[in-house]
């Protein structure tokens, strides 16, 4: 009896790893082609980061420059002693084998450390990340939101020619707004309401000192910035919303539609704007992922604290390891965006079947 | 239909234009001598910039606390850039005697933590920071609390006002307080201590500290506690001694608040300063315009400048010399600049009067070529024989087309042919950023005029301009840049150490010795007598006075200006901006009535000069703020 | 003989038709208000760069004394920061400008709908290949790159400089092309040439192209926009040589006169010109689109 207790729970052992390897297996089967796309936007992650590593340390100009500009400027000593002397204090050669580094740098990056300031210390890539990327996604995900739905709305309607006002107005619109490029509509708006009128701040994302509440307090100081970025984005949305409804229109069910005598109203509602969406799921994936980014000219114009702005700090101070970092975790951000804009596309239109 | 349409455009464009002015309050000059109480609560509202991730716990730490280390952190004694004025902070008197210093301290001098302010804790500042001051030192020994001796090197003693100057420019010599920093203090002193003595072979201060070995093994060590002391966290307030300390700080304001125990309390001028983060050059004029801001120093491009002034009726500008000089700096690697003649002939090129007028027609032409030193400063270095020596170069296609075909140049109908007859195509290195564009573009055009192509390379920021230029085969042929600047007190050793040590010897290629990587220039002396090393004598500037160091500067100013090696444009002119509503004992009251675009340049023989240098903060530091020289309206 | 006869027949009935063809689509065009008022725009912009640029030679010295003055007869548009005309240096920098937004727009669409297409319909191994080059493209940013570039090279030639610009568009229009080519293709009226085993080249040209042709032109007029605007970035860089007379580089510069009434000709000039080469863009494409494409006649 003991025996057989015993050789039950080996066989039930055995049986449970062979059932949970089973099922392993059976998950990455079934999902096979996710995961290998998976793999493949890894490795392109990868080969961008590798590539920006090099790119970055062939410049002449460096973080060592860099570092050794700020000790000439605070001890008055000589460029060249002040070079020999950034080396030491940074601990970091630039003459280094950039291989070298490089692999350190992926090692670092499997522990989560996506990269350690040069020039600060205690400063990393996930703390600049996590102090500057709120400000930058509560801007810009807002904009996105409002001028991809005021652009799916002008777009859809200017294909439909019964109402030429319309059209006309909404052409020009388009042609004057896009026209001026995002930083002047920043500084336009900011004259008018921030200079003239004083209704908003000129700079910043938050003011403790004025008593409002934060909330109201971040909205307001935002209001700019989201205006100027939806007048620029709102233009491209719509032409983008016209070209995919152009596409519907010749459907037979817009005709049957029609034919049907269903009004304008309804077929644009119903028939036209749903359809002419699908195609735009891709582009607004990648604006998506896009906006972790940060949109650099105008976070400079309105003084924001986003990471855009950050980013370009970065750069220019040559701190190549915050630099890589906050480029891999937008890369990586970009392609998970892609590769979920992929499968969506392909659960929301069945016409698009799983390649051979 | 139409006609309503073009009514409502109509009336949007009135609207649109009332708009345009920005609603500063209308008071100007009158309301500054009659109207008070304007600022009761006695606030500076400026602008400033520090790093954004955060300011770090002490100076050394690495991130830049911008304003805070302006307002909050001073040294022993501060100089006031472009005069010969010294202000005693911390410490009460230098003493010096021979190739010794005594340092008395303040006796009413605290850290903002509550502890006095004692020897120890410069011993731990020139022990832990190597810099240009602690190169010409060989010991520094504390004797009580309040009281240390300096040491100087003994082949390099600098002159007795060159002893209390380098001591002034150290402006945050307070930012090591013993009391935080031991461990780090005792270590670096301990570890200097126990290197040996550096035989002294050349006066070159690189690499011998405190006339020590600094060895390979040596560096590495001071480069580890370096380290540590630079990643120390300090608890509870940034260590200052300063008449501000810091209240708050976000991305975009930092305010600072007045400091209670502050030795000169009673005199300190605002009660807050309330900084906001630099935003781009737009808003900032808008930041101006609509009265959010009371001091902002620079002086923009003249249309701008006088945009604001038009727009807010408080506002008034002063100009300010900056003792630096800008314009074109050869790459001597380059082929094109081997003969005397060719370097001479684009002496008389440009139309420097055009590039003034259309950079900052405040400031005032220069005629010479590059001599390193701002023209009006050499006036006053150098002995007025000497000073006649250097060459005027009047605007003259003619005689650079001369000299031009002297150096078997040649020109076709297309433009310029070089003597190897191949065309003259050049380029030109800048900062992309005002004023440069503008004297880019024009420098261009007069190029083009002349008949030489040129093509204008745009770069981000100076250092970006250094590393670009620096490089063997740079693409630059020459550069925009300062060819003179002195940011360091009153002596000619401040505008050779920026020709020399900093940007501009490097980005011109200026031929060094292969075995020991020197400079290695000779110039012919001033009074026609033989040669000089150029760097050589650089180096023992600040240990010669008198007449001895008249003639050193005439050397080194006036032999390099005879070699052509780059072209003065003008000599430039900086300046403030202040709110009258807000600053009062402001200076110059009854030129600023006629016009508040105050565009008289004072010199150094001028009476006013002192006052208008005291109103610079980077000129100044806190000094003008804690002694009343600026104070809030009353 | 007959042989030659009869080639150069078919010859003849090649030209011949290609003409009445282009004819036919002429008078179309011209019936169409839309696409008429963008060819007169087009055309006015092509005068511009090939004309005006003679009768209207620029002076690039400035002239400090005359800083932003108003519009008069001497100076058409007032004169800019420096005191230069603003009309003639507009028009100083039109060729470049003119031919950089239209190569740009060329080459990156070229490369988007080709690579797009290739990926879509031949799917396999190469659709995954190019998807990674499109990903790779999309996450390496440029600003390192042209760094890196800016040290390396000037740039005076317009067709590289239209190059470097598309480098860096192409991705994502890429990407939106290849979605929409999975999509049509198996779609009935594809998968029924398909079976009736038509040439590729006739489901490309007649078929796909038809369906996907008002995105790329989107796509195209929205490049071209974004090449006068961001030319500016990659020279002051230093990637390509400073040119003042670009229109981009003269809105950058504008920036700072915002506030500035007498500078309003500064900024508001090459917004209405680039308003105005972008209307005309938009109505000819437009208005091209409805003659040639079916679907919009009837609507």
């Amino acid at each position: 009896m003991e025996q057989e207790v015993v050789k039950k729970k080996k066989f039930d052992f055995k049986e449970f790893c062979k059932k949970a390897w089973y099922f392993i297996c059976q998950f990455f089967y079934k999902n096979r082609y996710f995961f290998k796309r998976l793999g493949f936007a890894l490795v392109t992650i990868l080969f961008a980061i590798m590539l920006t590593f090099l790119v970055l340390t062939l410049t002449p100009n460096n973080a060592i420059d860099e570092y050794a500009q700020y000790l000439v400027d605070t001890r008055r000593i000589p460029i060249e002693e002040a070079r020999v002397l950034a080396v030491q204090i940074l601990g970091y050669d630039p003459n280094e084998n950039v291989f070298i580094q490089l692999f350190r740098y992926i090692g670092n990056l499997f522990q989560g450390n996506l990269g350690s300031s040069l020039r600060f210390p205690g400063v990393t890539a996930n703390s600049v990340i996590a102090q500057f990327l709120p400000y930058t996604l509560f801007i810009s995900s807002i904009a996105l939101f409002i001028s991809f739905f005021l652009g799916i709305f002008m777009g859809s309607n200017m294909v439909w020619k019964r109402n030429k006002i319309k059209e006309t107005a909404i052409t020009s619109y388009i042609v004057v707004s896009s026209a001026i490029p995002d930083y002047l509509w920043g500084l336009i708006l900011l004259f008018i309401f921030g200079c003239s009128l004083g209704w908003f701040p000129l700079t910043g994302a938050r003011d403790p000192t004025n008593g409002l509440p934060v909330f109201i307090d971040l909205l307001w100081h935002a209001c700019l910035p989201i205006i100027s970025l939806v007048i620029v984005q709102t233009a491209s949305w719509a032409l983008m919303m016209r070209g995919s409804s152009v596409a519907i229109l010749g459907e037979d069910y817009i005709n049957a539609a029609r034919a049907r005598g269903l009004p304008n109203k309804i077929i644009v509602k119903k028939y036209l704007r749903r359809n002419a969406l699908l195609p735009l799921i891709t582009s607004i994936a990648i604006s998506f992922a896009q906006l972790f980014g940060g949109s650099t000219l105008i976070e400079s114009i309105f003084n924001y604290p986003g990471l855009g702005l950050q980013l370009s700090y970065y750069i220019g101070a040559r701190d190549y390891f915050v630099v890589v970092g906050i480029l891999f975790f937008t890369s990586f951000i970009i392609i998970i965006a892609n590769l979920i804009a992929d499968s969506l596309y392909s659960i929301i239109d069945p016409r698009v079947r799983r390649d051979a | 239909m139409f006609k309503k349409y073009l009514k409502k455009l109509f009336i949007l464009i009135v609207g649109f234009l009332t708009l345009t002015s920005c609603n500063g309050v209308q008071e100007g000059y009158e309301g500054y001598l009659t109207n008070s109480g304007k600022n009761a609560d006695k606030v500076l509202r400026t602008f400033g910039s520090w790093t954004r991730t955060g300011i770090g716990t002490h100076y050394h730490a690495g991130p830049d606390a911008g304003p805070l280390v302006i307002f909050g952190l001073e040294g022993l004694a501060q100089y006031v850039r472009t005069t010969d004025e010294i202000v005693m902070l911390l410490a009460e008197k230098f003493e010096h005697n021979g190739n010794k210093t005594t340092v008395t301290l303040r006796e009413d001098a605290y850290w903002q933590d509550g502890y006095p302010v004692i020897s120890m804790d410069f011993l731990s500042y020139y022990y832990l920071n190597h810099n240009e001051t602690a190169g010409y030192m060989e010991k520094i020994e504390e004797i009580d609390d309040k009281h240390f001796v300096i040491t100087w090197k003994d082949f390099l003693t600098p002159s007795d006002e060159a002893k209390t100057l380098l001591l002034a420019q150290d402006t945050k010599s307070a930012s090591v307080p013993y009391h935080i920093f031991k461990d780090f203090a005792d270590q670096a002193i301990e570890l200097t201590n126990s290197l040996e003595e550096c035989p002294v072979t050349n006066p070159s201060r690189n690499a011998m500290y405190f006339n020590k070995n600094w060895n390979g093994e040596a560096s590495d060590k001071y480069g580890q506690i370096y380290t540590a002391f630079r990643a120390y966290e300090v608890d509870g307030t940034y260590p200052c001694t300063g008449p501000y300390k810091l209240e708050d700080y976000n991305e975009t304001v930092m305010t600072l608040v007045k400091n209670e125990d502050y030795y000169f309390a009673d005199t300190i001028g605002f009660d807050k300063i309330e900084v906001t983060m630099n935003p781009t050059e737009s808003v900032t004029l808008q930041m101006l315009s609509s009265g959010q801001i009371d001091y902002m120093d620079g002086t923009p491009m003249k249309s701008k400048l006088e945009t604001v002034l038009a727009q807010n009726g408080s506002m008034v500008h002063y100009k300010i010399l900056d003792q630096g000089t800008i314009g074109l700096l050869f790459n001597l690697e380059k082929e094109v600049w081997e003969d005397d003649k060719v370097r001479e002939a684009f002496q008389y090129i440009f139309d420097r009067d055009m590039i003034k007028n259309v950079a900052n027609p405040y400031a005032e032409t220069s005629f010479y070529s590059m001599s390193g030193m701002a023209d009006y400063e050499a006036e006053k270095y150098l002995n007025p024989d000497d000073f006649n020596k250097m060459t005027l170069y009047e605007y003259n296609q003619n005689t650079a087309s001369t000299l031009l075909q002297d150096a078997g140049w040649e020109k076709k109908s297309d433009g310029w042919y070089d003597s190897n007859n191949e065309k003259v195509s050049l380029t030109l290195g800048y900062i992309g950023g005002d004023p440069h564009i503008a004297i880019a573009t024009t420098v261009q055009a007069q190029l083009q005029d002349f008949g030489i192509e040129l093509t204008l390379k745009s770069t981000e920021s100076p250092t970006s301009l250094l590393a670009n230029a620096r490089v063997t085969d740079s693409e630059y042929d020459f550069m925009i840049y300062f060819t003179a600047l002195n940011p360091w007190g009153s002596h000619p050793g401040g505008a050779m150490k920026h020709l020399w040590a900093q940007m501009d010897a490097a980005m011109m290629h200026i031929p060094t010795n292969q075995d020991t990587g020197r400079y290695q220039l000779i110039l012919d002396k001033a009074n026609g007598e033989g040669t000089i090393n150029a760097f050589d004598t650089y180096e023992i500037i600040y240990t010669l006075e008198g007449n001895e160091l008249r003639e050193a500067t005439a050397d080194l100013i006036v032999g390099f200006s005879k070699k052509n090696y780059g072209i003065n444009f003008y000599n430039n002119v900086t300046g403030s901006f202040f709110n009258l509503d807000t600053v009062g004992n402001l200076p110059l009251v009854d030129m600023f009535s006629e016009n508040r675009n105050i565009t008289k340049i004072f010199y150094y023989d001028d009476a006013e000069f002192n006052s208008l240098a005291n109103l610079n903060l980077a000129y100044t530091q806190a000094t003008s703020y804690s002694r009343g020289i600026i104070k809030a309206r009353d | 003989m007959d042989n030659q006869i009869t080639i150069s027949k078919k010859r003849d009935n090649w030209i011949i038709r290609t003409l009445k063809s282009i004819g036919n689509f002429f008078k179309l065009a011209c019936k169409n208000k839309k696409a008429l008022a963008g060819f007169i725009i087009m055309a006015f912009f092509l005068f511009m760069v090939i004309v005006l640029v003679w009768v209207f030679p620029y002076d690039p010295t400035p002239d400090p004394l005359n800083i932003f003055a108003a519009p008069s007869a001497e100076h058409w548009f007032g004169t800019d920061e420096l005191g230069r005309d603003l009309f003639r240096r507009m028009i100083a920098g039109s060729p470049s400008i003119i031919s950089i937004a239209f190569l740009t727009g060329l080459f990156t669409v070229v490369f988007g709908v080709v690579i797009g297409m290739v990926a879509g319909l031949v799917g396999g191994i190469v659709d995954r290949f190019l998807n990674f080059c499109t990903n790779l493209f999309l996450t390496v940013p440029s600003f390192p790159i042209m760094l890196a570039l800016a040290q390396i090279l000037t740039i005076t030639d317009t067709t590289l400089f239209a190059l470097l610009l598309s480098i860096w568009g192409w991705a994502g229009l890429a990407r939106a092309v290849r979605a929409q080519v999975i999509s049509i293709k198996e779609r009935d009226y594809i998968q029924i040439c398909k079976v009736m085993n038509m040439s590729k080249a006739h489901i490309i040209f007649k078929e796909l192209m038809p369906n996907i042709a008002s995105y790329i032109i989107v796509n195209f007029i929205m490049i071209m926009r974004n090449a006068i605007t961001s030319s500016v970035g990659i020279m002051m860089l230093g990637v390509v040589a400073y040119d003042h007379t670009n229109w981009g580089a003269m809105l950058n510069s504008a920036q700072a006169y915002i506030q500035n009434p007498n500078a309003i000709m500064f900024w508001l000039t090459p917004v209405m010109f680039i308003v105005l080469f972008q209307t005309g863009v938009i109505l000819l494409s437009n208005g091209l689109d409805e003659v040639l494409n079916p679907r919009l006649r009837e609507f």
